[in-house]
Order: structure tokens, then C-alpha cells, then sequence
């Protein structure tokens, strides 16, 4: 099965357990697809492969010696490289973190797969500090889009999502401040899970926006996404925002589908200046999920300025030191709206944080009436590398502000999302939020399984 | 420099006194969005963003002024404090983070328009710890 990594990662647990494949086979079917066809993708960073060869042998020794080898016993996976990889510099995207000593723990989630038997590739590629939508860096050239080469993977994310699209890895993990993962996953055709605010820790990953970063995974489908998202649940003290609350295992609840669930479509502001195509999508999901009614949320367009606000402000408050002193080595697209956002007062920040509680309330009470929303995850397909500017409602607009329109309002008060992608033959994917209340993640995958189930998505074709 | 009188909800318009231009003027003054009161109304709710400006309270604290700095100020505005944190920014640079900020004021001037400075509290962003 050399450069064939099987697409799912609940098949390579079932063949590992089972002893009819080994994981070191799976891990070296992985190295050699990273080593064929990574040049033309340009996923990863950093490819640790005698660490992964080392943890396969450890798996297949413990299946032979009868102990348990976990649910995600010998799946490949990578991480964003903003994670803390035992022995490797965390650059997060960036020249200046090169600087940094190699970590010496790995980060949380990283030790919560291993536990479960996963298996790491390595780090892979994300927009510098994770101040980005496009999947382009600076530093170290963009992460393509395995679908189209030409277009962008989506960002901050974009090597989580390149990786998984590209058939490297089935999982892999990223994160999401104000729609890094879902955009991503939108403009790559994937399934992802930008869980609640607080309920996956962070510890040992590198910060941006503290009052907004969230972590998640990235899959080919809804039942990996859950079980990897089970791998993960638990709080950690490490992160003073992770809330301590029993793990709610969501694999188990698939099955479920929509069982008289009320699903509404974001109508209004999400509406207005997306893509006809974005909006199909969209209503076929809607279809598909059964959902009878449109709600225009009020104030959404206020959620995204403020998250907008909040992480221009934190964001550039934590590289103030970088701003001083080596404002030259900043990728200058990340370079100067961090110099604006150092400009902010504080009040600016303060009615930001403010405005958050405010919406929240309007959203329980809608979460009242309803308990999942669909709404477009990106106003448009992955557009064209190098693209700097995009047609928003007629207008000609600044690309990389405003390709998160529809998620920033969302991750602003941390509520749960799956990204579902809907594509039809010849198109570009496009991605769905599945939004539901905070702690109820569980919803989120139920819905985005009946989605997929209705086969709204084409396989992710694989670059093997 | 103007002044704004709020008069009875009932009038529904609000007295401008424009000092600059010695005169008065009647401006209809948009609705504040009202409390929600179930998804049954919300469909039928559409706050239009910068419905704000009107909003005596803006008028009042003289929100809307601060908020409508011409280009010049703003680079006034950044050069200052970026000698004040101690940032240098080359000249070529200043125009792009000008345009950044003039995006930021947009912004903020959508998010104070909401009333939120006084009248929600702040989401968390401090969690005290244990110490044992």
C-alpha cells in the first residue's frame, strides 16, 4: 500500500486493530506519499518521520502483545504549525518564530491523539501568526489547493485542510480564531469541526487572539471528524479559557440524524452578497436537513467588526515586541494591520468585548426557537492565487478581509460549527455551517452527517 | 459643532442645532432596534448597519464626531501613537496602515453605534485562578 493512504480513518483503525495491516505500514505509505507528491501541494513544513515510524512500531507492538492500541490506532495526521511538536520549532507560520528553541512537550491534542494510537506526521503550513484567510505565506510559499493547484487552500489552516484534500493524512488538527478552519475546509472540499470556545485546551500552541482562538479537526468525513473530535475532548488547566465540563462523546450520537431537530437558514446578512452558487449549496443542505425556515439574526454585521476589532487589537498587542524590533522580517500584509491594530484605543477594544455579551443573548434566544442554523461558510469558491481583490454583492472589494464575513460573526461568541462541503460535478466545493448552541457539538455532526448522507459532496479526489 | 435635542418618542424626529450654520433643522430619527421578543419577530427585523448615527445617544457623548476623522487626522493619529508604543513605521509603509486603520474606524463606529459601551456587560476576559 506504498504512496496509498486509505481515505478513511476509522478503516485504518478497524485494519490496525485487526492486525490486517500494520501501522508502520500505513505510516510509510503516508512518508512516501508526502515525498511524491508534496512538492506540488506544499503542505507540510516539517515531516517527522522517525518520530512516526517510531510511534507505528510502539502501536504494533502493543496489538501484538494484546493491550489496546485506541480508536485511532496507526492514522496518520499532521498539524498545523502552531502546535508544540516535541524536539521542533513552533514557527507558526513565521520567519521570526525560527528563533525559538525547538518545544519540548508536545502540545495537548498532540498527546491526547498519541494516546489514542494516532500517528504524527508532522507541521504543516498556515498564514503567517494565523492572521489570514488565504493559505498563502510569505516565508514559506502557499499550501495549494490539491482540487485546482491554481487556487488558494483556504487560510490560516491551509496546510491542515491541503494535507487532508490531498490524501497525505485523513485527520489532521488546525485551528480557528475567526474561520481558519472552516474556510479552509470550504475552499477544499472538507469536513471540520470548530468546536465551542473553551472546550478544547490550547495549551502548548501558539496564541493569537486569545479571547477568540479556538482548535478543531480537519477530515473526509463526518464519522472521522467525531472520532477524532472524541480523541481530543478534555479539559486541560493549561488553558485558563478551557472550561472544565464532562467530555460529550459525539460518535456515539450519528446515528441519531435529525430526530425532530428544528433547522433554520441564516437569511439577511448572509445572504446578501454571497455567490448564487454559495447560496445553492447552501439550500441544498437546507433540503437536505430538512429545514423549513429562514431567520435574519440581527446584528451580525456588528458580531463580524467586532470580532474584527478584537482580534486586530489582542493580535497586535501580543507582536508589539516583533513590531518594535523586527517589523522587517513580518510578511507585509500581516505586518501593517498589526501596526493599525497597536493604534486602537481601548475603548474601541472594550465596547468589542462588550458588544459579544450583547449578541450572545440575541443568539440563545433564537437558539430557543431553533436548534441548528445553516449558513454559507465562505461567500465565494477558493479563488486564484495571487488574487487580491473579489466581488462582494457588485463591489469590488479587498480579498483577504473579506473572505470571512459569514464565519467571524459565528466563532465570535465561540458557538459550535461543522463545516460541510456541498460540491457538484465540475465545481469548486463550497462550505456549509452547521451552527448550533454552545456545548452542543453533538447537533452540529448529526446534521452534517444526514447532509452527507444525502451525497451533497463528492469524494475529495485524492493526489496519489 | 452640532447639538442634539431628543424630542418625545411620539414626534419621532430629533432637533439638530448646527452652531457652524446658525440655523435649525429636523432630522427623522431612525428607530432603535427594538427587544427581541422571539423568532417570530426577528424575521421580520432588519437593523440596517449605521441606523446608529441618529441615535441621540451618539449625539449625546459626541460618538459621532470622534468617529469621523478625515484622513489627514487619522495619519496624524497613527503617527503619534506609534511613537507613543514605540513602533516605527517607514513612510512608504503609512498610506497601507492608514487603510487598515480607516477599516478598524469602520468598524468601531459599527460596534459603539450598538449602545454596547453602556449597556452590556463585558464578556469574560480574565478568569482568576486557584492557587494552592
Amino acid at each position: 500500500m506504498k504512496g496509498n493512504v486509505p481515505a478513511s480513518a476509522a478503516a485504518i483503525a478497524d485494519a490496525v486493530r485487526s492486525g490486517a495491516s500494520s501501522a508502520v505500514e500505513v505510516a510509510e505509505a503516508a512518508l512516501d506519499a508526502i515525498a511524491a507528491n508534496d512538492g506540488a501541494v506544499g503542505a507540510f513544513t516539517t515531516v517527522t518521520a522517525d518520530r512516526a515510524l517510531r510511534d507505528a512500531r510502539a502501536i504494533d507492538l502493543k496489538r501484538r502483545n494484546g493491550e489496546q492500541v485506541g480508536p485511532l490506532a496507526g492514522v496518520p495526521y499532521a498539524v498545523k504549525d502552531l502546535f508544540d511538536i516535541e524536539g521542533v520549532v513552533t514557527v507558526a507560520g513565521s520567519k521570526i518564530n525560527q528563533a525559538r528553541p525547538p518545544a519540548e512537550r508536545d502540545a495537548i491534542l498532540i498527546e491526547r491523539m498519541t494516546t489514542a494510537g494516532a500517528v504524527l506526521l508532522g507541521g504543516v503550513k498556515m498564514g503567517e501568526f494565523a492572521y489570514d484567510f488565504t493559505g498563502e505565506n510569505a516565508h514559506y510559499g502557499p499550501s495549494r489547493n490539491p482540487l485546482d493547484a491554481s487556487r488558494m487552500s483556504g487560510g490560516s489552516s491551509g496546510g491542515s485542510a491541503a494535507a487532508v484534500a490531498a490524501g497525505f493524512v485523513p485527520l489532521s488538527l488546525g485551528s480557528d480564531t475567526n474561520g481558519s478552519i472552516r474556510v479552509p475546509s470550504s475552499f477544499c472540499g472538507l469536513y471540520g469541526l470548530k468546536p465551542t470556545y473553551g472546550r478544547l485546551p490550547r495549551t502548548r500552541t501558539f496564541p493569537f487572539c486569545d479571547s477568540l482562538d479556538h482548535l478543531g479537526p480537519f477530515a473526509r468525513n463526518v464519522a472521522d471528524l467525531a472520532l477524532c473530535y472524541d480523541a481530543l475532548q478534555g479539559f486541560d488547566e493549561g488553558d485558563a479559557a478551557c472550561v472544565s465540563r464532562p467530555a460529550a462523546a459525539v460518535s456515539t450520537e450519528l446515528a441519531k440524524g435529525l430526530d425532530g431537530l428544528r433547522v433554520a437558514v441564516a437569511g439577511g446578512y448572509f445572504r446578501r452578497d454571497a455567490e448564487p452558487q454559495a447560496l445553492a449549496a447552501v439550500d441544498r443542505a437546507a433540503h437536505a436537513a430538512g429545514a423549513r425556515e429562514e431567520i435574519d439574526i440581527p446584528d451580525v454585521a456588528r458580531a463580524r467588526a467586532a470580532a474584527f476589532l478584537i482580534t486586530n487589537a489582542e493580535g497586535s498587542a501580543l507582536h508589539l515586541d516583533n513590531l518594535r524590533q523586527r517589523a522587517a522580517d513580518l510578511d507585509p500584509d500581516t505586518r501593517d494591520r498589526f501596526r493599525a491594530g497597536a493604534m486602537l484605543p481601548a475603548s474601541w477594544y472594550i465596547a468589542a468585548q462588550r458588544f459579544r455579551r450583547k449578541f450572545e443573548e440575541t443568539m440563545q434566544k433564537i437558539f430557543e426557537e431553533f436548534d441548528v442554523i445553516l449558513a454559507p461558510s465562505t461567500p465565494m469558491s477558493a479563488p486564484l492565487l495571487g488574487q487580491k481583490t473579489m466581488l462582494l454583492g457588485g463591489r469590488e472589494v479587498s480579498l483577504r478581509p473579506n473572505i470571512g464575513i459569514f464565519t467571524q460573526p459565528i466563532s465570535f461568541i465561540g458557538l459550535p460549527v461543522a463545516a460541510v462541503p456541498v460540491r457538484e460535478a465540475g465545481q469548486m466545493p463550497f462550505g456549509v455551517q452547521v451552527i448550533a448552541s454552545p456545548w452542543r457539538e453533538d447537533l452540529c455532526l448529526r446534521v452534517a452527517a444526514v447532509v452527507e448522507a444525502a451525497g451533497l459532496s463528492l469524494p475529495t479526489p485524492l493526489a496519489t | 459643532m452640532l447639538f442634539g435635542l431628543a424630542l418625545p418618542r411620539l414626534v419621532k424626529s430629533i432637533v439638530i442645532l448646527d452652531s457652524t450654520a446658525g440655523r435649525f433643522r429636523l432630522q427623522p430619527i431612525a428607530r432603535s432596534p427594538r427587544p427581541i421578543r422571539g423568532v417570530a419577530a426577528l424575521r421580520h427585523h432588519a437593523f440596517e448597519v449605521g441606523s446608529c448615527y441618529t441615535d441621540p445617544r451618539d449625539l449625546r457623548t459626541d460618538r459621532f464626531r470622534r468617529l469621523s476623522l478625515n484622513s489627514d487626522e487619522i495619519s496624524r493619529h497613527v503617527a503619534t501613537t506609534a511613537d507613543l508604543v514605540g513602533i516605527n513605521i517607514e513612510p512608504e509603509w503609512m498610506p497601507n496602515v492608514v487603510r487598515f486603520f480607516e477599516i478598524a474606524r469602520g468598524m468601531a463606529a459599527d460596534v459603539i453605534g450598538s449602545g454596547a459601551l453602556t449597556d452590556a456587560e463585558s464578556a469574560a476576559v480574565f478568569t482568576p485562578r486557584t492557587t494552592e
